[in-house]
């Protein structure tokens, strides 16, 4: 498995992005950490730095949402690793992250549940 | 419960489901905080609007936090995360006291507090769409404050509303908060039938 050297972090409120960061510094300092706050933010980075290896893609965003967002990233092979964090655990969320052969991780996020993200993208 | 036509069994099926949708909805609550919290549902209500104000008398004149929202599906409606301001605060320190510099907490009130409905109405709803095997989908939350009456002010006196009160527990206290489920016309109806769904594949019907 290939080694994540570079995140996308999506989220319309800062808070968990924030959150996320900080793991991110304090777990996996040599990950690169980029922020969008919205899904079109997110495809334009995706789109002209190309080089993440990783998206953590909230669902619920004004606009586009983390669930239409996700197959144009696939469809143009944009970002390998899709993980989308939510707290809508409703099985239609978790069927489509499955057909996207996307990972899916509950809100709050935490320590543990990114290392363990990490970790199993990483194959370790 | 009147407004909803719901029989005994029904009315119970339905506390039992919030209480289990609001359990998942404190363990993800209870992350974010970094302390156990335990949400209880003791009461829930099929009122008219209007009469909202009988059941929170004793918060009636606090100022609260209220997040809103909006879903579409099996039923239609909207939300209401209801707590009050007091409490929201010490949420809110909980949550970003180890998560970023000090000095942002109070830039960053608005949108813990966003967060926090978000995730407690999301994690319930979709929990709660879950155990009915039906399907919702979910608007962007809205966070607004006032008194109960002026959060809920939005509609008609006569709309119907599942009021549902809610004991948030913690090690040091606790707090009574609300939720609130208007739906509209069509969508009672919905939300009986699956009811009596879950009650048939549980052997109950």
């Amino acid at each position: 498995m290939k080694a994540i050297k570079k995140t996308l972090v999506v989220d319309d409120n800062r808070l968990p992005r924030m959150i996320t960061r900080r793991i991110f510094e304090e777990k996996f300092p040599g990950v690169e950490v980029a922020e969008a706050a919205s899904a079109d933010e997110a495809l334009e980075l995706a789109r002209s730095q190309g080089d993440f290896d990783l998206v953590l893609l909230d669902i619920n965003m004004p606009g586009m949402t983390g669930l239409e967002l996700a197959p144009i990233l696939v469809e143009e092979q944009l970002i390998p690793q899709i993980c989308f964090v939510s707290a809508n655990i409703q099985q239609h969320i978790q069927d489509t992250a499955d057909e996207l052969g996307a990972c899916f991780i509950t809100k709050p996020v935490s320590e543990e549940k990114i290392v363990k993200l990490i970790n199993r993208i990483e194959g370790k | 419960m009147r407004g909803l036509d719901l029989n005994e069994l029904q009315s119970e099926a339905m506390k039992e489901l919030f209480n289990i949708s609001l359990g998942t909805a404190a363990d993800v609550l209870s992350q974010m905080a970094g302390q156990e919290i335990h949400l209880n549902v003791p009461e829930i209500h099929s009122v008219r609007r209007k009469e909202i104000y009988s059941i929170v008398q004793e918060h009636a004149d606090d100022t609260v936090v209220a997040v809103h929202m909006c879903t579409h599906g099996f039923f239609s409606g909207e939300s209401v995360l209801i707590f009050t301001e007091r409490y929201s605060l010490s949420l809110v320190k909980a949550i970003l006291s180890d998560q970023v510099p000090l000095e942002m907490l109070p830039e960053l009130e608005e949108e813990a507090l966003l967060e926090v409905g978000n995730v407690v109405l999301s994690s319930c709803l979709s929990t709660f769409a879950n155990l009915l095997e039906q399907r919702l989908e979910t608007a962007i939350p809205v966070c607004v404050r006032g008194t109960v009456n002026e959060v809920m002010k939005e509609g008609t006196a006569n709309d119907e509303v599942i009021f549902i009160s809610v004991d948030f527990t913690h090690e040091k206290g606790g707090e009574r908060g609300y939720i609130s489920m208007t739906f509209d016309i069509n969508s009672g109806e919905h939300i009986v039938e699956a009811v009596d769904d879950y009650l048939r594949r549980s052997g109950l019907l």
